[in-house]
């Protein structure tokens, strides 16, 4: 039996296929703006791979921002629930969650059971999310991938007030007017990000062990940062 | 269908909220806004003159940042939008209550900013419990009701007072029984049509109000009662704002069955005994309110009480709204949940705003919340 989910992120979309509670295939592409297409065309790009159809699947469940503009699905589930979800696959010893997508960051908290027992999740405010570190590589001119290791040669990080996108995009610019290295301020950056977004967890109560998922977890300095924070 | 019939009068209302407050103002009629919360709507009725309440808008705000931080809640903001782009010109008067450092100051802010020929603040007691409140809340309601007097040039005898009294108790008793209803019944009308009904009522013609009431009442129990295995929630905060909330609620396989809201069962509160002293049976009303974060008792506390409410009701969690910088909610706001956490209630906090508040996020919340509690999705 084969089944799909489809995440619709805010910037990228996912899929995965399984057959018989197996991952087969996977793929992950920029959402663009008409989301009804673009969850129908990731899909079907997904099953030609494995040369399936539509039609082969027995079901669909969606999720993330777009989930709702999803036609096909049989169920909506918000991130949250799947990544409670998701951990009993992939660790089932996991019982807090820390999601950093485009949009918005999470803390998720898993039971034994692996239900999900609490979460928190930032205000409609791009500050401590991928959308903020892709705004500063933006300013600072350098890839979204290098900012991670780029981050780790600082010696000694620049100190970057967060509490706007826009507040703190501009303090960015100023250090770089001010000859600052590049690589202390993008390590500032980080320090940034960590510090939001622990001080967001420290609404649930953070246990052992601790999973860092979405776009953020492929940030090596951010990830570091974070398990610095936590401790 | 008449059920529906009748909810689009409410909902008329509430689309055009100031149309009977213009409409009696053309006709000769005082008219005396109040805005949230407790201002006593029955001195202003005896005194001859239509009291109507201002809750605020969501259209956006742009004037109201000349005089007011953006980070004070957007009711407020609101409100003051509305003053300053002329939307208010029908008003003879207003009355800002005393409920939190926002309203306070907006007092002296509409005095300097706006033209509104008489404008009060009503000062209530912020600790309840103590013995000298009522006393104090007395001789500040007959301040506000000599204020009205000279305001409408009518006085508000004793007799007046009483029938006015009489005419809101009939109308909070029908908006409890709608409740009451509604706890019980909870497919027949929505829970955003309960609430439009309630709402209405700050607008309307209160024995008007009262009449439709009645009719509605009538018209829901003829209605086969249907089983219904949604999830009862309560709400606890100011407004039920963006309206839209309470229809995800019942997407999401919710409905509400009980609340503390400012523009809900706050506005019910307790009934005025007619057979004394009035001002003092309006006092000992305000003093005998539902909780509420402006000010709260120490021996009923708010976290008992809604602890209580959500039992009472048999609901299954609990959604807090909070409007943005609402400080008496956010500085409460720990107690609340504690309160809950100990009871074994879930809940969850959506922060909201009037006019721009992110929907998605808030239907990612509130969905998940749904799913943590075996609803929709899990």
């Amino acid at each position: 039996m084969y089944v799909a989910g489809i995440d619709i992120g805010s910037i990228y979309s996912k899929v995965v296929i399984l057959q018989d509670n197996q991952l087969i295939a996977s793929l992950v592409q920029r959402t663009g703006g008409e989301i009804k297409t673009a969850s129908r065309r990731i899909l079907e790009e997904a099953l030609e791979t494995l040369g399936l159809k539509l039609y082969d699947l027995a079901a669909v469940v969606a999720t993330g921002y777009g989930r709702i503009s999803v036609p096909f699905a049989e169920k909506q589930v918000t991130e949250i629930t799947c990544f409670g979800r998701a951990m009993v696959h992939l660790y089932p010893e996991v019982r807090t969650v820390i999601d950093i997508g485009g949009q918005d960051s999470k803390g998720i908290k898993i039971d034994e059971n692996h239900k999900v027992e609490d979460f928190v999740m930032n205000d409609k405010c791009a500050a401590g999310t991928g959308r903020f570190l892709e705004v500063m590589a933006n300013a600072l001119e350098v890839s979204l991938e290098d900012m991670g290791p780029l981050a780790l040669q600082s010696k000694s990080p620049e100190v970057i007030g967060i509490t706007c996108t826009v507040f703190a995009e501009s303090q960015v610019v100023s250090l770089v007017a001010e000859g600052r290295s590049k690589i202390d301020i993008i390590a500032g950056i980080h320090q940034a990000i960590a510090e939001r977004i622990y001080g967001m967890l420290k609404m649930i109560k953070i246990e052992d062990r601790i999973a860092v998922t979405g776009g953020g977890a492929k940030n090596i300095a951010l990830v570091k940062a974070l398990e610095k924070k936590i401790g | 269908m008449v059920i529906d019939d009748l909810l689009k009068r409410f909902n008329d209302v509430v689309a055009d909220p100031y149309a009977e407050a213009r409409k009696r103002r053309e006709g000769g009629q005082k008219v005396i806004g109040w805005l949230p919360t407790d201002v006593p709507e029955e001195l202003i009725h005896a005194a001859g003159a239509f009291p109507v309440g201002i809750l605020g808008t969501n259209e956006p705000i742009h004037l109201a940042d000349a005089h007011l931080q953006s980070w004070a809640c957007s009711l407020m903001r609101g409100c003051l939008e509305q003053g300053l782009k002329g939307t208010l010109d029908f008003l003879n008067g207003i009355i800002i209550p005393h409920t939190c450092d926002t309203t306070r100051m907006l007092v002296g802010i509409w005095r300097h900013a706006l033209k509104t020929p008489y404008i009060d603040n009503y000062l209530m007691p912020r600790q309840v419990d103590r013995p000298s409140a009522r006393t104090y809340l007395k001789g500040e309601l007959a301040r506000l009701k000599s204020n009205l007097e000279e305001c409408t040039g009518q006085l508000v005898t004793d007799k007046a007072l009483r029938e006015s009294i009489k005419i809101y108790n009939a109308n909070r008793l029908a908006m409890r029984r709608l409740y009451e209803f509604h706890g019980t019944n909870t497919g027949v009308i929505s829970s955003r049509a309960l609430y439009t009904v309630i709402k209405a009522a700050m607008f309307m013609d209160k024995a008007e109000h009262t009449a439709l009431v009645e009719e509605l009442l009538q018209e829901i129990g003829k209605v086969e009662p249907r089983n219904d295995e949604r999830i009862r929630l309560t709400l606890s905060g100011g407004v039920w704002e963006p309206p839209e909330i309470l229809e995800m609620i019942e997407e999401l396989g919710g409905v509400v069955v009980a609340d503390d809201l400012l523009t809900g069962a706050r506005y019910l509160g307790p009934d005025v005994d007619t057979t004394g002293d009035l001002l003092d049976a309006l006092a000992y009303r305000q003093l005998n309110r539902i909780p509420f974060g402006g000010f709260d008792s120490t021996i009923r506390g708010r976290s008992t009480f809604l602890v209580e409410l959500v039992r009472g009701a048999r609901a299954q969690g609990m959604v807090f709204l909070h409007l943005k910088f609402c400080e008496p909610e956010n500085y409460d706001y720990r107690d609340m949940r504690k309160a809950m956490t100990e009871a074994g209630i879930p809940s969850i906090r959506l922060e909201t705003e009037y006019a721009n508040t992110s929907l998605g996020q808030l239907r990612t919340r509130l969905q998940a919340f749904m799913e943590m509690m075996g609803g929709n999705g899990s």
